[in-house]
């Protein structure tokens, strides 16, 4: 008796916490319904008095429409100037629609976003890397937006090709940009007799130049205590360099071809500046990244994105630098822009709303983000709106977008990248030839792709 | 066999009206956890195992029927065949020496020595850094210009630093000696506790009998700690031949330098979350692990109840 007295106040006790917990989650969704629709009859009595006001305003009163409206917004995490930049983007589109933003921060969006999409819980309007743009438009996920309705010729074209699809369909509109630009620490270059106008214009002269610049290195702070310049062994760096001279990547059914003729000439040309012994990566050197290397004075070259420049003023201000155009190679020019758009979800229920955040996100809130995320914006208005110009280093990146090469390649660019990682370190070591190399990475990043398929 | 079973099903028909009740009760209170176990694992389980024999794009919700082609590529694929390869070799050097060094730490904290809490502490925090810290902190030390190197260096055994991170014989090692160091605090504490309970009479009582430390350890502690070794070297094959994060942090995801560093868990998430929607094979994959690691358990407790030591 006494044993099942026992068992039903427990049982009791349980179901009185299950209760407890269901009251308290009904609770707190009650809470926020209501502070939403208390919001919402705030902005509607905004919205009613309004057009007593100005009944021309048009445009202002169909951005009113969305009072108590909310928009999810799939975003990933950034620095803290990156984070109160868009923040204030929101505040002043909340401002102006009525409408609420929810933002959902992604650590990863690559694995997050696809569970998303999976589960039908993905945000109406979410960021799309240019690099993963071709993936996500093989699944029907996205929205088709109209070019004329986006104002899609307000941005500089090679950003928008890199969101239209084959057919000329665009499915996401770029909401800034970065380009690779090529830094030298003046300091160290001028300890050791050079100045700035000594750095060549070529990659070809560098090969010549390197050597030199690193046996006076050398000379003045030891043997391999400071490196002539730095590079990465990654595509999204090095792209452009091996697709040169209408050579490519990847063929017409995107499997791997970088041990094709013209790749491996190109590649071979990379080979030469290594073996120089002043083209190192920042592992080799033993730090994280290049804005690392240049930062504690490691290296007097490097190419990198405008994402160091406020890093470098910010936590290197002793370092004494000058940005200057990326070298060319076989007499071009050229550069890679990393650029991300925002993208509407197709399954979307707010539709009209996520096209209005994007077109202020990437119209007037642009020189809101930009400037206060250290970016450069992906359309040429918003840049002389900004005087990007003003300001040497981010007017050389600006000019770098002529001539540079998004960083994309169609839907099997990142095994291919994880394949050239991989077997690059052999090819420098001398393990492999080049040849044998990139034969492995074929190999490689074809059996994934076959795989896969 | 029958008679047995007869056995049993009279047994039960023998409980009285009360037991019976409890048995009710019982149910009842294990029902909601054996309900979500259901849900979120078993579930999830026998969706893989579905998984694996499709080709699935699980953005547009098709499936399509394969049979066994997802095994039959894996099993042809020469990269699975590495990757299989790593792991299995990862897991083959770092188990028997994690149990052998934490059951030799354990024995020596157990005895009584000066200052053992502190050394308890000292040697229990490497189990509370996180793996995917400790892998960054690792990659420091063994860099080209890293503490390691300039030990070596100092030491004049090399010229010039060796690329340990780089170099595609030293890669994987150097996970090992991570892994390694990291888990001993765990299973030594493990075993540690599993001592506290060895009354020090049977110790005693050998020492009349004139046994000396080695005896000891070998005729009394080691029988004593073999359910805890049972369980360390299980849960030590699951957690190596899952290794993710290390090889992942360690080789920005490519498995590299040269496929060094490519593990199933690696491939799994690769293929899983690449760009080319290839659930299906990734689920094939986890299949075959998930064999393996079974086999491999199965396998380690057979030998290890085998040897009598009672």
């Amino acid at each position: 008796m006494m044993k099942k007295i026992l068992v039903l106040a427990l049982a009791a006790i349980f179901a009185f916490s299950l209760a407890a917990c269901a009251k308290e989650g009904k609770e707190t969704s009650n809470e926020t319904k209501t502070e939403e629709t208390s919001k919402g009859e705030d902005t509607s009595k905004v919205e009613t008095e309004e057009p007593a006001q100005d009944t021309a305003k048009t445009e202002e009163t169909t951005g009113a429409d969305y009072a108590g409206k909310t928009l999810n917004v799939g975003v990933w995490g950034g620095n803290d100037a990156e984070v109160a930049a868009l923040n204030q983007v929101i505040k002043d589109f909340e401002a102006k629609t009525g409408a609420k933003i929810e933002l959902k921060t992604y650590t990863d969006i690559n694995t997050q976003l696809q569970a998303d999409f999976i589960a039908g819980t993905a945000p109406d309007v979410f960021y799309v890397d240019a690099n993963v743009f071709p993936f996500y438009a093989t699944l029907d996920v996205m929205l088709e937006l109209d070019p004329v309705e986006m104002n899609a010729d307000a941005y500089y074209s090679n950003l928008l090709n890199a969101f239209t699809t084959e057919d000329g369909k665009i499915y996401a509109i770029p909401k800034d940009m970065s380009t690779l630009a090529m830094y030298v620490n003046t300091g160290i270059l001028e300890e050791v007799g050079y100045t700035i106008e000594d750095i060549p214009t070529s990659l070809e002269e560098m090969v010549t130049f390197l050597p030199e610049l690193q046996a006076k290195l050398d000379a003045k702070y030891g043997p391999q205590q400071v490196t002539a310049m730095t590079y990465n062994q990654d595509l999204a760096r090095n792209l452009h360099l091996l697709e040169r001279n209408g050579a490519s990547i990847t063929d017409a059914d995107e499997m791997a071809t970088l041990s094709s003729e013209g790749v491996l000439k190109n590649f071979n040309f990379i080979m030469e500046l290594i073996k120089t012994n002043a083209y190192k990566t920042p592992a080799e050197i033993g730090l994280g990244w290049n804005g690392e290397v240049f930062g504690t004075g490691k290296c007097v070259i490097m190419e990198e994105g405008n994402w160091v420049y406020g890093n470098l003023v910010q936590n290197y201000p002793d370092i004494k630098f000058e940005v200057l155009d990326m070298p060319s190679y076989l007499g071009e020019k050229s550069s890679m822009t990393y650029t991300v758009g925002y993208a509407i979800s197709a399954a979307s229920k707010e539709q009209d709303l996520a096209k209005e955040w994007i077109k202020y996100a990437t119209g007037d809130g642009m020189v809101t983000w930009c400037s206060g995320a250290g970016t450069l914006p992906s359309r040429d208005d918003v840049a002389k709106k900004m005087n990007v110009e003003a300001d040497p280093v981010w007017a050389t990146h600006l000019a770098q977008v002529e001539y540079a090469m998004p960083w994309q390649k169609g839907t099997t660019i990142s095994i291919i990248n994880s394949a050239y990682q991989n077997y690059f370190p052999s090819i420098v070591s001398g393990e492999l030839t080049p040849e044998e190399g990139l034969k492995q990475v074929d190999q490689l990043a074809n059996d994934e792709i076959a795989n896969s398929r | 066999m029958s008679d047995s079973l007869n056995q049993i099903t009279q047994k039960r028909y023998r409980y009285s009206k009360k037991a019976k009740k409890e048995h009710k009760q019982a149910y009842l209170f294990v029902a909601p956890a054996v309900f979500v176990s259901a849900v979120f694992i078993g579930l999830a389980v026998l969706f893989v195992i579905y998984l694996s024999f499709h080709k699935v794009n699980l953005f547009k919700h098709t499936y399509s029927f394969l049979g066994l082609d997802n095994y039959a590529r894996a099993i042809k694929d020469t990269t699975t065949r590495v990757a299989f390869k790593n792991t299995l070799t990862f897991s083959a050097i770092v188990v028997p020496t994690q149990t052998f060094l934490a059951l030799v730490l354990a024995s020596l904290l157990n005895s009584k020595i000066k200052g053992k809490m502190i050394f308890r502490a000292i040697y229990f925090l490497p189990t509370l850094t996180s793996s995917s810290a400790l892998t960054l902190i690792f990659m420091f030390m063994f860099s080209v210009t890293g503490p390691i190197n300039g030990f070596l260096i100092k030491m004049g055994w090399i010229d010039v630093g060796i690329n340990f991170l780089e170099n595609p014989a030293f890669a994987l090692k150097v996970i090992m000696a991570m892994n390694i160091w990291s888990t001993i605090p765990f299973y030594m504490t493990l075993y540690l506790a599993s001592l506290q309970d060895l009354p020090d009479s049977i110790y005693e009582s050998a020492e009349i009998d004139g046994a000396g430390p080695v005896r000891k350890f070998f005729s009394i502690t080691l029988p004593y700690l073999k359910p805890m070794t049972t369980y360390v070297l299980i849960t030590g094959i699951i957690g190596t031949l899952q290794m993710f994060d290390q090889a992942y942090i360690f080789s920005n995801g490519s498995g590299g330098p040269a496929n060094s560093t490519l593990t199933v868990s690696l491939m799994v998430y690769r293929y899983a979350f690449g760009t080319q929607n290839a659930m299906g094979f990734a689920a094939t994959l986890a299949v075959m692990l998930a064999v393996v690691i079974l086999l491999l358990s199965i396998l380690s407790n057979k030998l290890n109840k085998s040897d009598s030591w009672y």
